[in-house]
């Protein structure tokens, strides 16, 4: 019965290979901006971003801490991370749960709201985050334009 | 009233189901997580781990942990862990990490405490059943390892550096101590040379990793090591085993020199697909020595030559829909990987492809099912099966797991 079993998960298994060939690109159509507090004026590549999200990016070039936040709703969400930090959502949950339930690191401050986003990042030095491009952040945050590199 | 420790497991689940929102609880800068999970094993001929050829539910873990940040760059942490796989861990809770960490800069930080020991691509989360898509890991992180290879008592330097065209490097160095239980895993490896161990002494311990991150999406590579010497005292068991696995004496000191564990991985993201290949090597100089005074003769001294590879692939089909596969070897004899000096031959290796499903029912919940096709006895324990190893077994799993 077991080998019957493993028989059926490989017939599944090779269907299912066939379907990567015709994954197509996810083009997430949300836009995106990137906003940091009004005293940073780093220059911010978009691999910084990347690397300021997994937390591998500490500081800015004045030594101030990084506060990132992540703005959860779920289309902003989904975009941001797969366009800037070049992961699934689902891999970068499990990128964050692996440090938290291995002690080397904790789970990043969330928002549901844009407004909370702007909030935290306005009154936090060294903080950053993402809200969709159509909000409009006025003076209290500074809007980034990435670097390619 | 006394509550057994299968009883406080349960218990425990019931707990976590009950009161959690299936979010984890935060408090300020104080974040609780954890975990729980209940398999089943069942397979057609070979025990593997537990009495799986009748069908066992002896395999489930469950772990709580918390964390406190007093500053962005450093924050302090513990998780409780207890688990029950066979005759391995009997709902003993453990403490699986306690340290505090400091980041100084991103070049370099520190941790102080009982870290786990960052080998290959996922020792370090071996125990952690929603971060992978299958249930058994490929040998390379046989679970009677976990013991040994899980974690240690000392102090991590680690960092990492963004180079301009070259990709990110980061890397971990440890030293410290390592505490092994005399009921540990590794003893039940033992007993297969019909030894039952007493006590473990295990002196300095070393460990490494660097990883590379080159400029390629989705690809990481790197290699790990671990070095430590281990001692033990072991009597005699007197377990009907085969006379192939027997050594005869009075009581033993058994001595593992310059034991080193290393592995070359590389791992390669392509959206949902996930390829990984790792290669292990076990090497050291085995020395067995009676304990009886006047009697310091080596009984017998062994050169350790392991090897250990596999290469798998996932793919996430949907949000809520994972499947996997993999193909694995281990050769206990690097040197005798056709089991020329052995009797069954098919002891000197062991050969395994599996099969996974993964069900995220819900963020927090997940069911797998997972087929292994198993080919050898080397991994196979002959004190599980004493009637003796058959060459092939089937096994097949189911486990769900609930994670905040």
């Amino acid at each position: 019965m077991i080998i019957r079993m493993f028989r059926f998960y490989c017939i599944l298994f090779i269907l299912n290979c066939f379907r990567i060939v015709f994954i197509s690109s996810c083009a997430h159509a949300i836009d995106v901006k990137v906003i940091v507090h009004p005293g940073i004026q780093d220059a911010i590549s978009v691999n910084d971003i990347r690397n300021i999200f997994l937390g591998k990016k500490t500081q800015w070039n004045n030594n101030q801490r990084i506060r990132f936040v992540l703005f959860t709703e779920e289309k902003t969400y989904q975009a941001f991370i797969t366009n800037y930090v070049q992961k699934t959502l689902y891999q970068y949950r499990n990128y964050w749960r692996k440090k938290v339930f291995t002690g080397t690191g904790m789970m990043p401050i969330m928002f549901s709201k844009s407004a909370q986003c702007i909030d935290f990042v306005n009154r936090t030095k060294g903080a950053i985050s993402f809200i969709p491009s159509n909000y409009i952040v006025s003076n209290r945050v500074r809007e980034v334009i990435l670097n390619e590199q | 009233m006394i509550i057994s420790r299968s009883s406080r497991f349960y218990l425990l689940l019931l707990i976590v189901l009950i009161t959690t929102d299936a979010n984890a609880l935060t408090y300020e800068k104080i974040h609780i997580h954890g975990f729980v999970s209940q398999g089943y094993m069942v397979s057609d001929h070979n025990n593997y781990l537990a009495d799986t050829s009748s069908g066992t539910l002896e395999f489930n873990d469950a772990a709580i942990n918390i964390s406190r940040q007093f500053y962005p760059n450093f924050h302090i942490g513990c998780q409780l862990y207890t688990r029950d796989i066979g005759n391995v861990g009997n709902h003993k809770v453990e403490i699986d990490w306690a340290f505090a960490d400091y980041r100084m800069t991103d070049l370099i930080g520190f941790r102080l405490g009982k870290i786990k020991i960052p080998h290959g691509l996922y020792n370090e989360t071996r125990d952690i059943d929603m971060l992978r898509t299958f249930i058994f890991l490929p040998p390379v992180y046989y679970d009677i390892s976990r013991s040994t290879i899980n974690a240690m008592n000392g102090i991590d330097i680690y960092g990492n550096y963004q180079f301009e065209t070259l990709g990110n490097l980061e890397y971990q160095i440890l030293n410290g101590v390592k505490r092994i239980e005399a009921d540990s895993g590794w003893s039940r490896y033992m007993e297969r040379r019909g030894m039952d161990i007493t006590s473990f002494d295990s002196d300095y311990v070393q460990c490494g990793k660097l990883t590379w991150y080159p400029n390629i999406e989705g690809l990481r590579l790197g290699v790990s090591g671990i070095l430590f010497d281990m001692n033990a005292d072991a009597e005699i068991d007197m377990l009907p085993l085969p006379p192939q696995y027997r050594i005869s004496g009075p009581d033993l000191e058994y001595r593992l020199r310059n034991f080193i564990v290393s592995v070359n991985y590389i791992e390669y993201t392509l959206r949902e697909i996930i390829f990984a290949a790792e290669y292990m090597t076990f090497r050291g100089d085995l020395a067995i020595k009676t304990l009886a005074p006047g009697l310091k003769q080596i009984v017998s001294e062994i050169p350790i030559k392991t090897d250990s590879f596999y290469l798998s692939m996932t793919y996430r089909l949907t949000d809520y829909l994972e499947m996997g596969g993999y193909y694995a070897v281990f050769w206990p004899d690097a040197s005798d990987t056709n089991g020329k000096t052995l009797l069954p031959n098919y002891l000197g290796w062991h050969k395994e492809a599996a099969l996974c499903f993964r069900f995220d029912i819900t963020n927090y919940l997940t069911l797998k099912g997972e087929t292994h096709l198993m080919d050898g006895g080397a991994l196979m324990m002959p004190q599980d099966n004493p009637e003796g190893v058959e060459q092939r077994t089937a096994l097949f799993l189911l486990k769900l797991a609930f994670s905040f």
